[in-house]
Formats: structure tokens, sequence, C-alpha cells
């Protein structure tokens, strides 16, 4: 089926306002978009249309920070410390910042403002995060070093992060349709999210400017991401040495309850799955993105979608692209077993907390209940208090008996002395009481 | 001709060149709403009534109108002294330090060299930054003698703001301005602006490579808003909503020496005139490739703004006045001067000279009994615009009138504030003579 058709009845189909698609496969750009980039403007969504991309961001931090490794300016095991005196978890390293293993709070979105001295801000800022785990004791996702790796980059190339993705990413690359601030995406038919039921718009463009390096300013047509892609699926060129691209595609840590649909494990900078692909999702509120490469197929897929469900058009677009280029099955989000195993449940009762939202995890008979506190910016993108039923698994996770928005979440434990100390959802939320 | 306003509105774009504008007015108790042409060449995203323009120094306004708030509510006075608002404010003259007041910066009777540009970042403290920058600007004339246009001071004047609040001088506006009226579509940073249509401006036809001016320049010119906020504003200095007396601002503060660029006098913010009898407040706006003007005819009740982001646009705003004025209230905006056929004999010897402030310099000369003007930027301008060099034709005694090729007739007075001292008043600036 043609790309835009396909689009067009997925976003019908799963009530998405906009969205872009941009497929690089058997050495040619295929591009569709459709919709509104505004549903209170009404303008519409062109294949130049400019989305933000969110974590997708990280990835090109990493590439910046590789680049400072290869000239010699950083080394992965150099504690960031010493590169950033002021930051005061200097002792983790730049390799652990990559790979999400620091170990301090990673969901703080603080907004330092909108000068330049935002990251040193944010580095200040930091000094007070809470810590979660040991350095290098597990992963778990850390927005926040990503903030601290984008501040490294400024510092060492004596700029800002804007600046240094400017010069060492997108000039090289010839991206055109790609930018960093406000006053770059008003040029463009520019994306805004939309959330909850009505998909309203979002109150607010620009997720603070302080978590730019993690994923928040940059919007990207769908059409650089490819580029971006296709220059590490190339081996780096032009912009990092093909040693530098291999050890990003190293796996260099698992992800607790990963695997199958969800990353299995992260190399530096980049989430791998275990069914031949590497790429990075992103999220900003009411914006979503998919990015895939498939390095064995010459394939890359960047999608994104302003609102509805993205996951509906994951199903509906993303996946039958990739299989129809590939040949590959990609495994589809779990689902709960038709039998549950019965599990004791009181190794996960207990109370979980993180800066932006908490768990109170119960032991009932078929499984867990588990409540989900959200905070305010949760709140603010639609969430509310509610419990939930999970059902085992399989191993220390648990499945939510019923979906939302089509997949069933999964949630994983992490015992210590055969009682949970973490609940893992991609994050380690810590047990804060029994 | 007013319902088949649509229509003149793209007649008259076709007409100067204008990439795409909006028109809002407000006449005999309904509001009329047009727009036409494209926002964005390079996007091709339709021109709408909602769309947002970069309405510039319309802005001085709205700092005006937030300043005699807080004049209203008694913390301060036309007449106090900025120094005593801010203490550490410092200028090169420690008189001046000592003794300009907020008339003098609502009024551009200050003296201050005014067009300070410097990019102080995009950070919360710009406005702070710019205000310590104003301890290097040059005096331009004696304190309070004339009016000469000044951003500096409006943008001081957003620090006072700023001070007196304990905010944002974007946060001060929509307090002070923006929610009492409910204007949904009035912006001062770009990642606002971006969740609606917005205006680029152009030049030569294409988007200007930066989108607008840098952030301290807030205070003095840098909101965003579709006509139809800009004259809901403007109402509520007719009607009522912002301000318990908001005519205090259209008493006269200074007669403005060349009185045929923009008004005769200058009031609290608002530049004041008179069409066919009628007085008329009004100001406008230009930043990089974008120009608003807004009106308002306290007489009739008639607001007036229009928008457009490139082409002729100053004379394209001067046709749509010309135009919709006549037919709604019968007024009759004033024509440029311009010189005739047979201009009158007028010795320009004893004008001839050099007259100079900080950025510009103005060159009169004549040469077998020719007059001719050179116009040159100097700092760091300079490598921006080339020098210019016109005829100068006599219009009356002291009046003189230039254009550039293709351009329309701009006007210069010769003056003297103070006995002795010549200036020369043009582009809304007074300029001395230094030989």
């Amino acid at each position: 089926m043609d790309l835009r058709d396909r689009l067009r009845e997925a976003m019908s189909k799963h009530d998405v306002p906009g969205a872009s698609v941009a497929v690089w496969r058997d050495g040619e750009l295929h591009e569709a978009a459709d919709g509104v980039v505004n549903k209170g403007t009404g303008v519409r969504a062109t294949t130049d249309s400019v989305f933000q991309v969110g974590s997708s961001t990280k990835v090109w931090t990493a590439a910046l920070v590789m680049q400072l490794v290869e000239e010699g300016l950083v080394g992965l095991d150099d504690p960031v410390g010493d590169h950033l005196p002021d930051f005061a978890h200097g002792a983790v390293t730049v390799r652990q910042l990559l790979v999400h293993s620091a170990g301090f709070d990673g969901d703080l979105f603080e907004d330092t403002g909108r000068g330049d001295d935002c990251l040193d801000r944010y580095l200040a800022y930091l000094g007070g995060a809470g810590a979660v785990h040991a350095p290098g004791e597990i992963f778990s996702y850390c927005n926040a070093g990503y903030c601290v790796l984008g501040a490294l980059v400024a510092r060492l190339r004596g700029g800002t992060w804007e600046q240094a993705v400017r010069e060492h990413l997108l000039r090289p690359l010839g991206a055109t349709h790609a930018v960093l601030l406000g006053e770059e995406s008003v040029y463009f038919r520019a994306s805004v999210g939309h959330v909850g039921p009505d998909n309203a718009v979002y109150s607010s463009w620009i997720p603070p400017r302080s978590n730019a390096p993690a994923g928040a300013t940059m919007s990207l047509a769908l059409r650089e991401l490819v580029a971006f892609a296709r220059a590490l699926a190339a081996g780096g060129a032009p912009l990092l040495s093909r040693e530098s691209v291999a050890a990003m595609l190293t796996p260099q840590i698992d992800v607790p309850g990963g695997g199958g649909w969800s990353p299995g494990s992260w190399g530096l900078g980049v989430s791998l799955f275990d069914w031949g692909a590497y790429g990075h999702d992103g999220n900003t509120p009411g914006q979503s993105t998919f990015w895939r490469i498939v390095p064995g197929a010459d394939l890359v897929i960047a999608m994104t979608g302003n609102g509805g469900s993205f996951s509906g058009l994951v199903d509906d677009v993303a996946v039958p692209v990739i299989e129809e280029a590939t040949g590959l099955t990609v495994p589809r989000p779990s689902v709960p077993p038709a039998e549950p195993a019965a599990v004791d449940g009181t190794p996960y009762a207990g109370a979980y907390r993180g800066p932006q939202y908490g768990y109170e995890v119960a032991a009932v008979p078929d499984g867990l209940d588990v409540t989900l506190l959200p905070g305010p910016l949760m709140e603010s993108m639609g969430a509310t208090r509610t419990t939930r039923r999970y059902v085992h698994l399989g191993g220390e996770s648990f499945i939510a008996a019923e979906p939302e928005d089509g997949h069933h979440d999964v949630v994983t434990f992490v015992l210590r002395d055969g009682r949970a100390a973490f609940l893992h959802n991609g994050r380690a939320v810590a047990r804060v009481r029994a | 001709m007013a319902g088949a306003m649509g229509q003149r509105l793209a007649d008259l774009i076709a007409e100067y060149e204008v990439p795409g504008s909006a028109l809002a007015y407000w006449h005999q108790g309904e509001l009329h709403e047009f727009a036409a042409g494209t926002l964005n060449a390079a996007t091709g995203v339709e021109a709408t009534p909602d769309a947002l323009y970069q309405i510039g120094s319309v802005t001085k306004v709205w700092t005006a109108t937030l300043l005699m708030q807080d004049i209203e509510r008694g913390r301060l006075t036309l007449d106090t002294p900025v120094a005593e608002l801010l203490p550490e404010f410092r200028l090169p003259d420690p008189e001046v330090t000592k003794n300009v007041t907020i008339r003098h910066l609502l009024s551009h009777t200050s003296g201050i060299d005014g067009d300070l540009f410097i990019d102080t970042g995009r950070g919360d403290d710009c406005v702070e930054k710019y205000v310590a920058a104003c301890a290097t600007l040059a005096q331009n004339h004696p304190l309070g003698v004339t009016q000469s246009y000044c951003n500096s001071g409006f943008v001081i004047a957003g620090r006072v703001l700023e001070r007196l609040h304990g905010k944002r001088w974007d946060d001060v506006l929509r307090e002070g301005v923006c929610e009492p009226l409910g204007l949904t579509h009035t912006w001062t940073l770009p990642e606002d602006v971006l969740r609606f249509r917005a205006a680029i401006g152009h030049e030569d036809g294409e988007p200007v490579p930066q989108w607008g001016l840098m952030r301290a320049m807030g205070p003095a010119g840098l909101i965003c808003a579709r006509p139809a906020d800009v004259v809901a504003f403007g109402r509520a200095h007719l009607e009522g909503g912002l301000l318990e007396d908001a005519s205090a601002m259209w008493e006269p503060q200074v007669d403005i020496p060349n009185p045929y660029t923009l008004g005769r006098q200058w009031g609290v913010g608002w530049i004041l005139d008179e069409w066919s009898g009628q007085k008329v407040i009004s100001h406008g706006g230009n930043t990089i490739g974008q120009h608003a003007m807004l009106w308002a005819v306290p007489s009739t009740g008639t607001v007036v703004c229009v928008t457009a982001n490139g082409g002729r646009s100053g004379a394209f705003t001067r046709a749509v006045a010309t135009e919709l004025f006549a037919e709604l209230d019968g007024l009759t905006v004033p024509p440029s001067p311009v010189p005739s056929d047979t201009p009158p004999e007028v010795d320009l010897t004893p004008y001839a000279g050099v007259y100079e402030r900080a950025g510009s310099r103005i060159t009169i000369s004549v040469e077998d009994g020719a007059g001719s003007i050179l116009l040159e930027a100097t700092g760091e301008l300079a490598a921006l615009h080339k020098p210019e060099k016109m005829t100068f034709v006599p219009i009356e005694e002291n009046l003189f009138g230039f254009r550039a090729p293709g351009g329309d007739w701009l006007t210069a007075v010769f003056f003297e504030p103070v006995e002795g001292a010549p200036y020369l008043h043009m582009g809304a600036r007074a300029t001395p003579k230094v030989s």
C-alpha cells in the first residue's frame, strides 16, 4: 500500500491529528505526511514540517560525546567531574551517563531558563538530585544524565550544546529542516503536541531548554532523522569514525525486563533490539517519535505523530513497513498469559517513588494491584491516579491485565536479598517503604 | 467599501508587494477582520486574521500603559526619577543619570542615545543586562529640550517594570494587559508564538534570515499579536479596561520638530496627530521585515490595526489608513509633504554641515547651488548599510525632502531646540550639528 494512504488510514483509525514518516528503503527515501501540525491553526502537516523528536535527541548528544572521545578530549571512563569540576556527582563516568547507569534521579525537568547559561544552572540544580542506585549498578533511564553530557559537550566545545549540534552534526549532514530553538521553529510548519481524549493543543510548545540535550527542543523533518541514521548505518561518515559507531552499537548494559518489543540492552546512547535493530524513541508532551535502523536490510524508518494513539500508528504503519522491507518478524508487545501463574506478591508489595511519579503495589490473590501516583507534569499530560491489576508475566515481570492505548504495560522488579528494591519500567523506581 | 475590504486588502498587498497582511478594525460597535496573502513565502502557509505578526514599536504603548497602571496605583509618578526606582542606573552624564524621569522615557525626550541594539542573550536577565550597558550611551541632546526617538528609553522603562513587579517584563505585560483584556493571541517569546500561525518578515520577497530582534528589546518592541488583539488594546484606551484615565496618555508632552512623519506631538507612549480636526492617537512598529500600525480616534471610537510582513509596507499601511478612515469616519489622512515641481528658493548654506549622533552621520552639502544629503551608518552598523547620497530639495523655509531611487519622499526639518544649537530632525530623531 502507498505509504501516505497507509499513514492516513492509520491516523484516522487512531485519532492522530498530524503525522509524518520517512523511510529509507532499497536505496531510496520515501516520505509521507498528513493531517495538521496544530489543530488550533489548521496548518497542514507536510514532509517539510518539523516535529519535536524528544529523546531521539539523545543519540545526537551521544554522537557529540563520541566526537570528543575521538579527539582525545574525553575518555569514556573518565569521571565526568574531571571535565565538569562544578558538578556534584562528578564521580560518575562518561560511559555511565551514556548507558543510563549513573544512579541519580533522572526525571528532573527543572526549567533553568532560556538563556545560554541554562545547562550550567541545571548542573548546579542537579547537585541536589537524589541517588536511586549506585553508579554502574543497574540500567535506569536517565534524562538528567544526558543534560550533563550536553553540558560536557558545551563546556569542551566552548559554546552552547545547540552550537555544537549545528556545527558538528547538522552542518556536516547538510540538514536544512532541523531546528533547536523556538525562533528557528517559527520558520517552519512546526508541530505542537495534542493531549488528552480531545486532542487538545498542549499548553506550551517547548519543554525546558535545560533538557535539550536529553530531548526537548530539537525539531526535525523526519528525513533529517533518516539522514543521521544513514550516517550511523554507513559507518559514521561524515560525523564519526567506524570505531565510534561500533562502540555505540555494542551492548553495554541490559535493561531489566527488556527484550522482545522493548530494547533488550543499551549501547552508548542507542537502544538495541534483540531482533536486529537499533534506534531511539522520543516523547515530548503530545508528540511521539519512533525511530529504527535495521542494519542488515539497509532500512531506516522514522515516524512521528502529534497526538492520539501513537502506538496504534506504530502497529499499523511502522511495523508492517519494517516487516515487508526486511522479511523479519518484529516481536509484538507482550500480552498477559491466558493462565497467569500464581505468585506470592509479598516481595513486591510496597511503595516506590521517583521525582515525577510513584507507585503503590499491593499483593492480591491473582497478582498485584499497582497504583500510579502521577506528579504535576504527568497530570498536565492527562495522567490520573489509577489502580490497575497486573498478573505474572515471567521472572520478576508483571503485566497489566488490561491494555492502555493498545498495549499492556509491563513492570519488572529488581530484587535484593529476596525483596524488591526497585520497580523497573525502564526507570528504576526505588522502594521507599514496606 | 468596508464590507469589500477583504478584496481591497488583497489588491493593496499586490500593489505594494506585501507578501501577507491582516487588518482588524472596530467601528460603531463591531469588529471587522481581514487577511490576505501568505505568512511565509517559503512554507506557503496562508495568512488568516488569527495569525500573529510582530507589532514592533507598537509595543511601546503597551509598556507605557503598564507604567501608567503603576502610576495610578501610586507606586510612582511620571516625574519620578529613574534613579530612584533603579538605584544602580548609570548613564555617562551624572546629572542626566540623576534627573531623567519616567516622563522623559515615555515621551522620547531624555536625549539618551536611542538606538542601542545589543544582544544580551535570550535569558530572563536580558533587560537587566541591557540597562547596565546603557552606562556607555552618548547624550544626544540636553535632557528634556526636544523629542528624539528612543528605543533604549523604553527598555529602561521595561526594567523599571521588572523591578516594581519582581517579574520579567513579559510576565508584567501578561498580567497587566493580556489577562485583563482576555487577549489569547498576544505573546512575546517565539516558543509561544509558534503555537499560532505566525508571520515571518520578508525582504525582497524572501523570508528574512533572522526571525526577530534580540530579546532585550522586548519592552521597546517585541510583542507578537493578531490585529484583533491590538484593536482590543486600543479600544481599552478609549473605552476603559486598563486605566482609570487613559486620556492622560494622550496629553501632549512635546512637539515633534518634524511633524510630517509620524504626527505632531508625542504624548505618553502615544503619537498624537490631528486629521480633519479630530485627534488621532497612534503608534507604528517595524521589525525585521515586519510592520504594523495602530490608530485610534477618541471622538469616533474607531480603532484600526494593520500588519504587513514585507514589501513597501509603510506606504501600504498608509494607503489602507487613507481609504479606511475616509470611509469609516470621513477623516482625511494628511498626505506627506512632497517637493513641488518648482521648489521655493531656500538658501541651504546656513544648514550645510555634518550632523552626527551615535550610529549615524548626516552630511548636508551645497554644490553648484544644488543641495544633497549623505546618510552614513557609523559604528557597529557601518558595514550593514551602504552610504547613501540623495538630492535634498526645499519644500519650505526649514523643511526639505529627499528620496532614495524608487522610494517614497522623506522629510527633514532644521531647528534649534536650544538657541544657537542647530539640529536636524528626520526619521523621528534629532541629530545635532557637529561641524
